[in-house]
């Protein structure tokens, strides 16, 4: 009998923690071998992570998803620009031939502080 | 020269000749077009003018949109905040998601409208926490879909009221009294009993539900802000809340044999998770003081916070962050409760969700003695003591005699420990215990005000998430246009105008709790009146009241099913995703509602189905009550309350 006691308080454990280690699973479950950018309005962080930096010559995937309004993602120094339904995701992807920073930001109205969100990726 | 201004000239006339044709041409097109200018904006839509030809109409603060049929409509919606979407029942496809994004003007249509009814326009793209409730009502004239719904209610109630008439020997539908009881079917009858006497079938539900629950406060915590994205939502609000309403149909309080928030609190008091701890069985050991407190011994509490909750209704189901908090509450009080008092009191009586409780006397299953004279003649009553089988009740019942399931968790302990054998699950007819419990309710004002709150809720619900007002819905929702995790918790302190406009939500759901009763009152005392009874008001008032057990119910089902019709993509899709942070982990669903379309008569076959077991189970009270014919009288007059209240209804869902 007592065995089943603690069988069961081993089982109810599991099931607390579970969910915890869920939460810590992201890199597991999300898209692979590539840069998610998750975009929220500026006041919830806007786009996380704003700074991504890469090498030269690099082949970069950049996964965009939005995750409470739709926004859009635009690089403007290399001409891409595109919206990014919530739940949906937009995979960009380039080479960065050119060492510099690229800023890119939100390019449709999604908050008061739309116009405060962007980011930059470095190539180095 | 000349020539050349001939040439000219000639140009010119043809050109303005074409240029003429084409704006005849564009005007007779448009002339057989309505075009409807729609703001959209969290959260809702507006109509701010129509054209229809080169007449213009425009409307500061246009509510819905009304077209007759065969009309041809050309939409231009803007977008006032953030991007949204659109998509009306029926009409348009969710295969196709329309984007109206801010600072354009986007053009839908020309659609026409070919049949009649009342559609909802709804934001097809997720634009905030309260994106699902954004919509706005389409009606398309004449509504001959509203008035043969409003017929049927007639002829429900008339029918109804015939049928109770019948002479009491034509059985029609009847056999009330049947019972089955279950363990004795052949086959799955020996099963099922092997299977609620092991000792680990409570726990083989609670542990399930405890991975789901956590899961639902950590995603709560830390998942996405907005609602529909966030498993805690998703899960509770839609399909929880849903599967519950019609789980009490057919099983009671069996969510509460499943349910996670006081088990925690039972396994420490019993220091045993599966097994029987016969040394607690024995109450005595109890001190005197730790007894529950007798004028807690009734509903209010629950009722109290039923009603809290439905205040903060539009932040509760849409924020994340709120509900984590308030489960996480709820289990902890759950969990001290239990340890001080050593029983399920938090759920008879603290519990928000206790209406489970009140409504489980519809329920098709129940646990019940198969002899009462078996119990009767047992002195020492395992089922409220307990022994090595099984723990004695431990919502405090008495399992043997107990013929009410308000109080019923469905725990089967007494099937366990009854050693006689005489405990056993029943299927009887809906409400069939009802008429006895209604008729000997004295000064339970607390059940009936479960019974008012929930009919009045689920009315008032129906309009406000899936009705035009968009400003009452941003009156609940304190204005704040944030959904919210933990990080983001700052985000919903709430503008002082939402603040203010709260105040006047709280208001309105105030008076709407005490004004039903007032006007069930008034219809009490009438029947009283035209009846000619001699029992006081007050009786016939808490009596009459326990109508709404089944009423309720269904009416609570009906609103069930809408959520369940156009949001079911939302939970499947939070079992792959639960954080919503875009993860794969089963199958994905696009937002695509089940038949919007046919919702009216969907909802409308479950109201008419509680109408009708509204006005039956007022008939067999007032049998308890009354002798036959002034017992038809009084159904009569309170049949007159519950048909108008259908037609509220339908006028909400279809009108
Ligand atoms: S009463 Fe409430 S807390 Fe208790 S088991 Fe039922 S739902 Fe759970
Ligand atoms: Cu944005
Ligand atoms: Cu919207």
């Amino acid at each position: 009998m007592k065995i089943w006691e603690i069988v069961a308080l081993l089982l109810v454990v599991l099931a607390l923690a579970l969910p915890f280690s869920l939460l810590s699973m992201d890199k597991v479950f999300s898209s692979k071998n590539s840069v998610v950018i998750r975009a929220y309005i500026t006041e919830a962080g806007g786009f996380k992570p704003n700074l991504i930096v890469v090498e030269r010559g690099q082949k970069i995937r950049i996964v965009v998803e939005s995750m409470d309004v739709v926004h859009g993602f635009a690089i403007p120094s290399l001409g891409i620009n595109s919206l990014v339904d919530v739940g949906g995701k937009r995979v960009i992807e380039f080479v960065a031939e050119k060492r510099g920073v690229y800023f890119f930001g939100c390019s449709i109205r999604c908050s008061p502080y739309h116009f405060f969100m962007g980011g930059i990726i470095v190539v180095k | 020269m000349a020539k050349r201004a001939i040439l000219i000239l000639v140009v010119l006339i043809l050109l303005t000749l074409t240029a003429s044709a084409q704006m005849a041409e564009n005007a007779r097109r448009d002339s057989s077009i309505k075009i409807v200018y729609i703001e959209a904006f969290q959260f809702g839509f507006t109509v701010r003018a129509i054209q229809e030809g080169s007449n213009l109409k425009v409307y500061p603060e246009g509510l819905d949109v009304l077209v007759n049929k065969g009309d041809r409509v050309l939409f231009r919606g803007i977008s006032r905040d953030v991007t949204h979407g659109f998509y009306i029942d029926g009409y348009t496809t969710s295969d196709q998601k329309i984007f109206v994004l801010p600072g354009r003007i986007l053009e839908i249509g020309p659609i026409t409208f070919d049949r009649e009814g009342k559609f909802k326009l709804r934001c097809s793209v997720t634009c905030g926490p309260l994106h699902p409730f954004m919509v706005m009502d389409v009606v398309v004239r004449p509504n001959i879909q509203y008035y043969s719904l409003l017929i049927s209610t007639l002829t429900v109630g008339g029918f109804t009221l015939l049928y109770l008439q019948r002479k009491s020997e034509n059985k029609l539908l009847g056999g009330y009294e049947r019972e089955v009881d279950i363990l004795k079917v052949r086959f799955i009858g020996s099963i099922l009993e092997k299977l609620l006497k092991w000792r680990g079938f409570q726990f083989s539900l609670i542990l399930p539900s405890i991975f789901f629950f956590t899961l639902v406060i950590v995603s709560g915590f830390f998942g996405n802000p907005i609602g529909n994205r966030n498993f805690s939502i998703a899960v509770v609000w839609i399909l929880w809340f849903a599967i519950v309403e019609f789980t009490i149909l057919f099983a009671g309080r069996f969510w509460c044999a499943m349910c996670p928030i006081p088990a925690f609190g039972e396994w420490i008091a019993r220091r045993r998770i599966i097994g029987v701890n016969n040394s607690i069985n024995s109450i005595s050991k109890i001190p005197k003081i730790r007894r529950w407190p007798k004028a807690l011994n009734n509903m209010w509490v629950s009722v109290t916070g039923f009603f809290v909750l439905s205040l903060f209704l539009p932040w509760l189901v849409t924020r994340p962050l709120v509900t984590a908090v308030v489960f996480l509450v709820l289990i902890i009080a759950a969990t001290l409760l239990y340890i001080m008092y050593q029983g399920r009191y938090f759920c008879k009586h603290v519990c928000p969700a206790g209406y489970i409780g009140y409504h489980s006397n519809v329920s098709i299953l129940s646990v019940r003695s198969r002899k009462r004279e078996i119990c009767k003649s047992h002195k020492n009553k395992d089922c409220i003591k307990g022994n090595l089988k099984g723990y004695g009740c431990p919502w405090k019942l008495y399992p043997g005699g107990n013929c009410d399931n308000t109080y019923c968790g469905l725990c089967f302990e007494c099937i366990k420990s009854c050693f006689q054998n005489n405990m056993t699950l029943k299927i009887r007819m809906i409400g069939k215990d009802l008429p006895k419990i209604a008729a000997k309710a004295k000064n339970r004002f607390d059940e009936a005000w479960v019974g008012f709150t929930r009919f009045s809720f689920a009315v008032f619900y129906e309009l406000i998430f899936f009705g035009s007002y968009y400003w009452l819905k941003d009156w609940g929702n304190m204005g704040n246009v944030y959904g919210a995790n933990l990080e983001t918790a700052r985000l919903l302190i709430p503008p002082p105008w939402g603040v203010i406009n709260w105040i006047r939500w709280a208001f309105l759901v105030s008076t709407l709790v005490l004004v039903y009763p007032a006007v069930f009152y008034v219809f009490s005392w009438i029947s009283k009146k035209v009846a000619g009874i001699k029992i006081p008001v007050k009786q016939i008032f808490l009596s009459f009241s326990y109508a709404l057990v089944p009423y309720g119910l269904f009416v609570w089902i009906a609103f069930a099913v809408s959520l369940l019709a156009v949001f079911w993509t939302y939970p499947l899709t939070a079992f792959s995703d639960p954080f919503g942070w875009g993860w794969n982990i089963g199958a994905r669903f696009e937002w695509d509602p089940f038949y919007p379309e046919l919702l009216p008569f969907f909802q409308t076959f479950f109201i008419l189905t509680g109408l009708a077991l509204a006005i039956n189970t007022t008939y067999g009270i007032a049998k308890e009550l009354l002798d036959e014919h002034k017992a038809f009288r009084a159904t009569a007059v309170m049949s007159i309350l519950h048909i108008i209240s259908a037609l509220i209804l339908i006028k909400v869902i279809a009108g």
